[in-house]
């Protein structure tokens, strides 16, 4: 059944499923989320705020068919960016499912992508049961993953947002995530909504937001996220643009947030934290390389504006050095990050240039990763992650005596 | 150092020790001095030094008549001294390679001493005697400028000896089996002492045979691939370098079947560049190529611009050289045989664009480059010094006393420094170089520094394309899936020129000196235009797959 909003009684959990255009998975997560509340949260109220910018008839259609014995209303999103797709799309998306949590008076808020096919019930009690029944305030997931999948993750996201804010946190982005009516509440009050930080990397923002306003974060296993393939994965440099600037834009904005702040501090963690799945990412450490020596060859006047003059003649070094030679070191990938973090506070440059000009380099981290451990066990690509947070950590002193 | 092909890939680089630095002070270079001098070397990216002759000698051919083929001359060194050099120079990086001279010895060599006072003596028969001058009529006289006859009259030992160069340097008897043990067992003496090889020096005169030439005759290509035979059975990596300054169809017998020489110098080709920058024309250049027979697999040419020779035109044509005397020289005393004794910045004017061009060349062409000492910092020469020792001056390190060259007297030196306004060392020597970013000395490094990232440039395979305008050659190298194009400006005007690179459609050309992108090659004709005496090194690159290529795109978060 479908209703209005303005119509609805009070429920315990808002399921926001997003989806933007046609998603040929969003009826079997509408089937998940049934079975997950059933299953894991008998005895409460939930409904489902299925939002989609353009929200095509057919797939209304096909989310009411299958929604059997729960509440379901279809959303566009409201804000100055309702019409627009993508990742405006979903901020604005969020910004109106926690809106609609706020109007149902639910007491947890659970957001889903409705394009993830590896999508089980358990997640729908990871998200909402620590925030139910153990008071968290921010639930993050903690995803299965192959070998070298998320590398940008692990070796960029998270020792950054780790070394800066002190939280220890597997994944600290908020694709998917669990909240109060608290939360939702202080998310919905902050200035964030219209920004350009909004529209490319709220995700990135939310837990750096909801840690802020010191509320507690946690993390719950989930499961390995697959999503349903959408057409080519878009350029490694847009993504790694796309992504530090949004980190740079953060830490930026949250100065105050960790200037002071030394080493970092575990997070809670709901359920078992899994190893790296089966799966291996056919990658290619050579060709890495070249696309880092590439980017020595066409990026060099813009490093030369960023890097101090330390890490960019460690840079050159490092790309006359052979494959089997290969190692960017952890040191000086945690410098280079800060550089660009300083380069892009003074903006030496065209923003987007800075940020985009950091894949090449990223190139070379992930190649010395998949160096360094492709012919040893998984732990080992824990312990060189973990390693590298560590690093990111302990030359944390190098931005902030810039910075200041 | 393990590759056998090392050679092919290799920057080579010609000094005489006598040259490059004192390390007594006594006005002469010496092995102590150049081993204090291979930094300079191994930052220049240098990776085989070509010594010239350093043995006993009376030096009346700067060493090229050779009294003792197992020593080392007193003014250089010490054997220690040596040893200690090429210990330094391996431990650098640097192979290094010596002349041999096996077709003749010094008049003082104690075996023609001795052959010429006793007929009974077993060294007579270790020279080439008659009772006239009337045999082997037909074979050339080479040094034209000096000598009237290859055979010269002994008066002590009543005969009349053969010689193909100066008459001091009698021929050695090769067809005597023991003089051919003798050259074997000396060439082994310095292997033995790690050295990396030979540039044997004219190899074409080893024998001689009535009715013929007298070169490059059967014995003699037999007797060059049992030194082969011997030296690869026993040694690994060595080389041997032939000097032949013949027309490439008449040098590639010396290349036998990869079973002779390793390399071999590209003589006609050397003056044709010149012909070509004065012309604006890639004919000569071209046509040489055409004349140019392939190689086996394992061998290479060695080019160059200048030596320690004169610049020698005995591969041209008459109308050619008369060319290029008229171009490359201004006053008779440059003049020196059948060509022209100048170094390579004199030659051109001084012109750094004519000097990088023609250097461009030397470097992309199919061969290894052999760079004279002194012609990466622009040396000059001194053309009222006799013989070639205009262009064998000390090198100039520093705008200090003698060029940093030598402490000692300036009256002392072996000869004496160039010091006009234009060329003396305090205005060309390293020093000053070095600390000038935009010096020749640090543009060579640059593109020593691009060849040898470019395997092609060494081992790959050779194609002209054939744009309309005859000012550019354009040429394209390529080797193991890799495509370089090489496009240079032989005019003195800015030119365009459009190529045909259909057959690299798609692909983009990368400028190896600048590291540029440019744009990709299309159906159309690719359109390039270049500054006077302009050139381009391109890698083409294939398009990108446009699939994941790295392997983390897929899920980098």
């Amino acid at each position: 059944m479908t209703e209005a909003p303005e119509q609805s009684a009070g429920v315990d959990v808002a399921i926001g499923l997003v989806t933007a255009g046609a998603s040929p998975s969003v009826a079997s997560v509408v089937k998940v989320v049934q079975e997950g509340m059933l299953n894991h949260l008998g005895g409460l109220t939930a409904a489902i705020i299925h939002m989609d910018p353009t929200m095509p008839d057919d797939q209304a259609g096909q989310v009411e068919s299958v929604a059997d014995g729960i509440r379901l209303m279809h959303a566009r999103p409201t804000g100055s960016m309702a019409a627009a797709s993508g990742l405006d799309g979903w901020s604005e998306s969020v910004r109106t499912v926690l809106g609609l949590s706020r109007t149902l008076h639910a007491r947890a808020t659970v957001l889903l992508n409705a394009d993830i096919i590896s999508m089980t019930p358990e997640w729908i009690r990871g998200l909402a049961e620590p925030v139910l029944k153990d008071g968290c305030a921010f639930v993050l997931p903690i995803y299965e993953r192959g070998r070298y999948e998320g590398t940008l993750t692990q070796l960029f996201v998270a020792p950054l947002a780790r070394a800066l804010f002190g939280h220890q946190l597997w994944h600290p982005m908020a694709d998917e995530f669990g909240c109060p009516a608290e939360t939702a509440e202080f998310l919905l009050a902050q200035d964030i909504w219209t920004t350009d930080l909004a529209r490319q990397g709220l995700e990135f923002w939310l837990p750096i937001g909801v840690a802020g306003g010191a509320l507690p974060v946690a993390q719950s296993a989930l499961g390995p996220r697959v999503l349903t393939p959408t057409g080519p994965q878009p350029p490694l440099g847009s993504t790694v643009g796309r992504v530090a600037g949004a980190l740079f834009s953060i830490a930026e904005r949250h100065e105050a947030g960790w200037l002071d702040v030394r080493g970092s501090e575990p997070v809670a963690v709901f359920g078992v934290p899994p190893g790296a799945a089966k799966r291996v990412a056919a990658v290619d450490p050579q060709r890495m390389i070249e696309g880092f020596r590439q980017g020595v060859r066409d990026l060099l006047p813009i490093w030369e504006r960023i890097l101090s003059p330390e890490s960019l003649g460690d840079v050159l070094v490092l790309s006359e050095q052979s494959t089997g030679e290969f190692r960017l070191t952890d040191s000086l990938w945690a410098r280079i990050v800060y550089d660009f973090l300083l380069a892009y506070r003074a903006r030496v440059m065209y923003r987007s240039h800075i940020a985009q000009s950091l894949a090449p380099l990223y190139l070379g981290c992930a190649a010395s990763l998949v160096l360094e451990t492709r012919d040893r066990p998984d732990a080992a690509v824990a312990h060189a992650v973990e390693r590298m947070a560590r690093t990111f950590e302990a030359e944390k002193s190098y931005l902030v005596d810039r910075w200041r | 150092m393990s590759d056998p092909l090392w050679y092919k890939d290799a920057v080579f680089y010609e000094l005489h020790v006598r040259a490059f630095q004192d390390g007594n002070g006594d006005g002469i270079g010496d092995f102590p001095g150049l081993t204090s001098r291979l930094d300079y070397l191994k930052e220049l990216g240098v990776d085989c030094l070509w010594l010239l002759p350093f043995f006993p000698s009376p030096l009346r051919d700067d060493g090229y008549d050779v009294s003792d083929h197992r020593s080392v001359h007193p003014d250089y060194g010490t054997m220690a001294d040596f040893e200690r050099f090429l210990e330094s120079a391996h431990a650098h990086g640097i192979r290094v390679i010596a002349d041999f001279v096996m077709n003749h010895t010094s008049d003082q060599h104690p075996w023609f001493q001795a052959a010429r006072r006793a007929p009974d003596s077993p060294y007579r028969g270790y020279y080439v005697w008659n009772d006239t001058d009337e045999r082997y009529r037909d074979a050339r006289i080479i040094f034209t400028d000096t000598e009237v006859s290859n055979w010269t009259w002994d008066p002590v030992a009543k005969a009349h000896y053969w010689h193909r160069f100066f008459h001091h340097q009698p021929d050695l008897n090769l067809d005597n089996p023991t003089v051919r043990q003798e050259v074997l067992d000396a060439m082994r003496f310095w292997l033995d002492r790690g050295l990396d090889g030979f540039r044997c020096d004219s190899v074409p005169y080893l024998f001689e045979r009535d009715g013929t030439n007298c070169e490059g005759l059967p014995e003699t290509h037999a007797f060059l691939r049992d030194v082969r035979r011997q030296i690869d059975d026993h040694y690994e990596g060595r080389i041997l370098l032939a000097e032949a300054n013949q027309w490439p169809t008449e040098v590639r017998p010396y290349f036998g079947d990869g079973d002779e020489f390793h390399m071999a110098f590209h003589f006609p080709l050397m003056p044709r560049m010149f012909l070509a920058i004065r012309h604006a024309d890639r004919r000569p250049i071209t046509d040489i190529f055409r004349h140019t027979p392939d190689l086996p697999a394992s061998c290479q040419w060695g080019l160059f611009l200048r030596n320690h020779d004169e610049l020698t035109l005995e591969t041209v044509s008459e109308e050619e050289r008369r060319r290029l005397y008229h171009a490359y020289v201004p006053d008779p005393r440059m003049r020196l045989n059948v060509g022209i004794r100048r170094r390579l910045a004199p030659l051109l004017d001084n012109d750094r664009r004519k000097i990088e061009l023609l250097t461009s060349l030397l470097f992309t062409l199919p061969g290894s480059p052999i760079l004279y000492y002194g012609d990466e910092i622009g040396m000059g020469d001194n053309i009222y010094l006799g013989d070639r020792n205009g262009v064998r001056t000390p090198m100039q390190w520093a705008g200090d006393r003698n060029a940093g060259f030598s402490r000692a007297d300036a009256a002392r030196l072996y000869l004496p420094m160039i010091v006009d306004p234009v060329y003396g060392y305090q205005s060309i020597n390293v020093e000053a170089q070095l600390r000038t970013p935009s010096s020749m000395l640090n543009w060579v490094k640059v593109l020593v520094a691009a060849r040898k990232k470019t395997r092609g440039f060494g081992r790959g395979t050779l194609r002209f394309l054939r744009p309309a305008n005859e000012s550019i050659l354009a040429h394209v190298r390529e080797h193991e899936g890799q495509t370089i194009l090489v496009v240079h400006n032989l005019s003195g005007a800015a030119q365009p020129a459009e190529l045909d690179l259909r057959e690299w459609v798609n692909h983009t050309p990368m400028e190896l000196l600048g590291e540029s992108r440019f744009p990709a090659v299309r159906e159309r004709p690719y359109f390039v235009s270049l500054a006077p005496y302009g050139y381009y090194w391109f890698r083409l690159e294939p398009p990108a797959p446009s699939v994941s290529t790295y392997g983390i795109e897929g899920n980098p978060l």
